[in-house]
């Protein structure tokens, strides 16, 4: 049985299907990327797997269960953790205080062994020296990281991955992409990442590849092949010159 | 955090209330605005959210301790434990009602919504003419029967006051227990970021309702104290008065939302302010009380106790 399978599904805004008709399957331990341009309605189907919208057609199961009804919380229960894209942590508690959150409610843990998972998951990330530093204070490299402890703090089956590259140097884009990596293989976690900027570098370390383009899936299948698809390529580059 | 500071602060006005009962009134009105404050920021300052309907639970818990002392004199003094219940029911089921509906809205648009709960609550019980409608209920002389005239009058002086100072001390629990378990970190996340924490695997539907009804049972005892036993009547225009949330709101912002410590340090000088105002500039209260807070929300807006234990370590572990 797969871990994630997303069946048909559509989410209209208005007149514009931003998601049309999107089908896959994920397996335990895969790392996903899905690439397109912006408005390509990436954004649109990581929403609908974490439960933020409702899909307007189609289906989504997550090891064999049908969650399509189910609000954000009981999705992140099941084992879905989410990072945004641009981080959003609780400001006012510490780096520490913020990943118990996930540990506690995505576990449903008591709090000293959310504690443990806490601290656990941020040495994985590399943040365990800020621990009591307020979250508000960290760079934007950190508040990535962190977001990446608070997720995986849940013990997360897969991990929903919005855009983490976006706004790192090549070097912190490197070290993130090696860690979502490790995760995969050490752990077994399935992660869908998100990729507009830099999609080479980033897309050339997933399993597997979807391109998307106005709401559909063009190409799918290895990066190195779905991403030198020709209709990839004009989407990205415009048609060939000769 | 360690809430020795605010529980002893509750205990020693207590045994001031029993050693000076010649003073219990003062102390009585001076605890109401201090309780108020602690109430209100069971809900408004662990979620950020903003209830205008608030005084609805003050009246409601009013009229249940009310309506068991004038309707079952039979049960003599059970009538306090019995109507403090009944009060403290009713008001978590109004509470749990409007709260499961309403908490789903997102912050204005739940202040908006709790508006119409007062004076709807209010205008049910004088047009339906409830519980004595608009003449309200006079509890004195039944009170005077059944409990004799010596404890009737002990009761509304120093027993008002000692409740109401319980109910300020039961806030400070609710609070601290809120606050250790898995809720204060839930509502933390709520308040500060109620997407991210609903991806989170939090429902935070579920968590505001919690710190709702906590308030609402709180405001109900308070309400009971208050008016029932200390002023011995209770009128819909005198409890059902929405005055009351925004001195719970001056009182709270004042000495620093979501701090254990702030609304007694905010009571008193509320009160203080109020009780100035009258003697110097009588009628002017809340245009002079108004203008404190808005200069606090400007300058302070942590609040006194919010700025000061933002300073240390050690004043936010024993100032919470």
């Amino acid at each position: 049985m797969n871990l994630l399978k997303v069946d048909n599904v559509v989410k209209k805004f208005g007149g514009l299907r931003a998601v049309d008709g999107v089908s896959f399957e994920l397996e335990k331990g895969e790392f996903l990327a899905v690439v397109g341009p912006n408005g390509s309605g990436k954004t649109t189907l990581l929403n609908l797997i974490s439960g933020v919208y409702r899909p307007d057609g189609g289906r989504i199961f997550f090891e064999g269960r049908d969650i399509t009804g189910l609000p954000p919380y009981s999705r992140a229960r099941l084992g879905m953790s989410r990072a945004f894209q641009v981080p959003r942590p609780f400001p006012e508690l510490s780096v520490l205080e913020n990943v118990m959150v996930g540990a506690i409610f995505n576990g449903g843990r008591d709090l000293k062994t959310a504690r443990e998972a806490a601290e656990e998951a941020l040495r994985y990330v590399g943040l365990y020296e800020k621990r009591n530093q307020p979250a508000g204070k960290l760079t934007f490299n950190e508040l990535r990281l962190l977001e990446l402890a608070r997720a995986l703090a849940g013990n997360p089956k897969l991990l929903l991955l919005d855009e983490v590259m976006a706004g790192l140097n090549p070097r912190e884009i490197d070290a993130m992409v090696q860690l979502i990596k490790r995760l995969a293989e050490e752990r077994g976690i399935a992660a869908i990442s998100l990729v507009e900027h830099r999609m080479r570098a980033v897309a050339q370390l997933a399993h597997r590849v979807i391109v998307m383009h106005q709401g559909k899936v063009i190409a799918e299948g290895p990066p190195e092949k779905a991403l030198n698809d020709p209709k990839v390529v004009e989407v990205y580059l415009g048609r060939p010159w000769r | 955090m360690r809430p020795y500071i605010p529980l002893g602060a509750y205990l020693a006005l207590m045994a001031l209330a029993f050693a000076l009962p010649e003073y219990s009134k003062q102390i009585a009105s001076i605890a109401f605005y201090m309780a108020l404050g602690q109430a209100v920021n069971i809900f408004v300052g662990l979620t950020r959210y903003v209830n205008f309907g608030y005084a609805a639970f003050l009246g409601i818990g009013a009229y249940g301790l009310g309506a068991a002392i004038l309707y079952m004199p039979q049960l003599g003094i059970a009538t306090i434990p019995i109507g403090l219940a009944l009060g403290m029911g009713l008001a978590a089921l109004l509470a749990l009602t409007v709260g499961a509906i309403a908490l789903r809205l997102r912050g204005a648009y739940f202040a908006i919504a709790t508006i119409g709960l007062n004076e709807g609550i209010k205008h049910l019980i004088i047009g339906a003419n409830i519980w004595g409608g608009g003449a309200g209920l006079m509890l004195g002389s039944s009170m005077f029967k059944v409990y004799g005239r010596d404890l009737a009058l002990f009761l509304a002086n120093v027993g008002s006051a000692a409740l109401i100072l319980l109910t300020g001390l039961i806030s400070v629990l609710a609070m601290y227990f809120i606050q250790a378990g898995r809720a204060g970190y839930a509502l933390a996340a709520i308040r500060q970021d109620e997407d991210a924490a609903k991806v989170m695997g939090i429902n935070p539907t579920r968590y505001k309702l919690l710190a709702f009804v906590t308030s609402a049972v709180l405001s109900g005892l308070l309400g009971a104290a208050f008016f029932s036993l200390g002023n011995m009547q209770v009128f819909p225009e005198n409890v059902f008065f929405i005055d009351y949330i925004l001195d719970g709101l001056a009182v709270m912002f004042l000495g620093g939302a979501g701090t254990v410590t702030g609304p007694i340090v905010g009571g008193l000088i509320y009160y203080g302010a109020r009780y100035l105002v009258g003697i110097y500039l009588p009628g002017l209260q809340s245009l002079i009380t108004s203008l404190i807070v808005f200069l606090v929300m400007l300058f302070l807006p942590n609040g006194i106790v919010g700025t000061l234990n933002r300073r240390s370590e050690g004043l936010r572990t024993w100032l919470p």
